[in-house]
């Protein structure tokens, strides 16, 4: 295949991915508002689609979709605060993901993600308030990442394994 | 590629079960004493939990607070997202509402030091 077509095929599994991303995160924040002791933090669904890019396409790729998403989602809901929280976890973890890819298995990246994704959130809670206190919320957001992570993680591998039959563009 | 590893089990159950360790332990903190509310990190109120009362916070929004039975619980807010008021009531020491747009904090404060704040007095 030509490099050009591999380029924009490229292109436009970034923009598809932007878009699941954002309907996830959408999702992420339905679901997540009807947990009732942990109001205001994420699942981090959509590490789904970050967690794909990340393996798929790179890291470079993964860090538009991320930011793209977490921009688009703050102006769908109108809560800037919301930006903060969901750039903060969206950042931290990709990064942490991006450090462990080659050195760890994908369901150990996925937790690690989920984990760091909420931390970064909790460290946003924290500065905001600038209340200590906010380290009571640090078990149960562990415990949900490392939940959510895990069945990222899975669900990621069962897409990854499914796609590398057509591959035309992964690295 | 193999799905998934004994290892990824192992590595989640130990960092849930470490979780849930941290989290039952300060669940069974002793009940608290007074509610102690922050505003933008400065202590604005302390409430004590043996009186039934009711304290506004007015900051960038509005938290209706409810101290009842010994428990203090967010009635009502202006804020977007109404996450405090889905926290829920909380009565146990160290246990702590968050209002991240308000920048409000709730935080049940042990039993102890109000005791000796009570004497004191």
């Amino acid at each position: 295949m030509p490099s050009r077509n591999r380029e924009l095929n490229r292109f436009v599994l970034s923009a598809l991915l932007i878009g699941i991303a954002l309907v996830l995160s959408l999702v992420d924040t339905a679901v997540s508002s009807a947990i009732p002791f942990l109001p205001g933090f994420k699942l981090g669904i959509a590490n789904v689609a970050t967690l794909f890019a990340l393996y798929y396409l790179g890291v470079r790729e993964t860090l538009i979709i991320s930011v793209a998403r977490c921009l688009l989602a703050a102006l769908m809901s109108g809560a800037l605060t919301m930006l903060f929280f969901s750039l903060a976890g969206g950042l931290l973890s990709l990064a942490v993901m991006a450090l462990l890819k080659n050195r760890v298995s994908m369901v150990k990246v996925s937790v690690a993600g989920g984990i760091a994704h909420n931390m970064a959130q909790a460290a946003v809670a924290f500065f905001l308030t600038a209340t200590p206190q906010v380290s009571y919320y640090i078990p149960p957001l562990v415990l949900l990442g490392a939940v959510s992570g895990f069945f990222i993680g899975l669900l990621c591998s069962v897409v990854l394994q499914r796609m590398m039959p057509i591959d035309n563009i992964s690295k | 590629m193999k799905l998934i590893k004994r290892s990824d089990i192992i590595f989640t159950a130990a960092v849930v079960a470490a979780a849930l360790l941290i989290w039952g332990w300060t669940a069974t903190a002793p009940r608290g004493e007074r509610a102690l509310v922050m505003l933008e990190g400065r202590e604005i109120a302390s409430l004590p939990l043996n009186t039934d009362t009711v304290y506004t916070v007015r900051g960038e929004y509005t938290n209706v607070l409810e101290v009842k039975d010994g428990e203090v619980f967010v009635t009502d807010t202006d804020c977007p997202n109404k996450t405090c008021q889905k926290e829920g009531a909380i009565s146990r020491a160290g246990q702590t509402i968050v209002c991240a747009p308000n920048k409000m904090t709730v935080t049940v404060t042990g039993g102890e030091e109000g005791g000796v704040d009570a004497i004191t007095q």
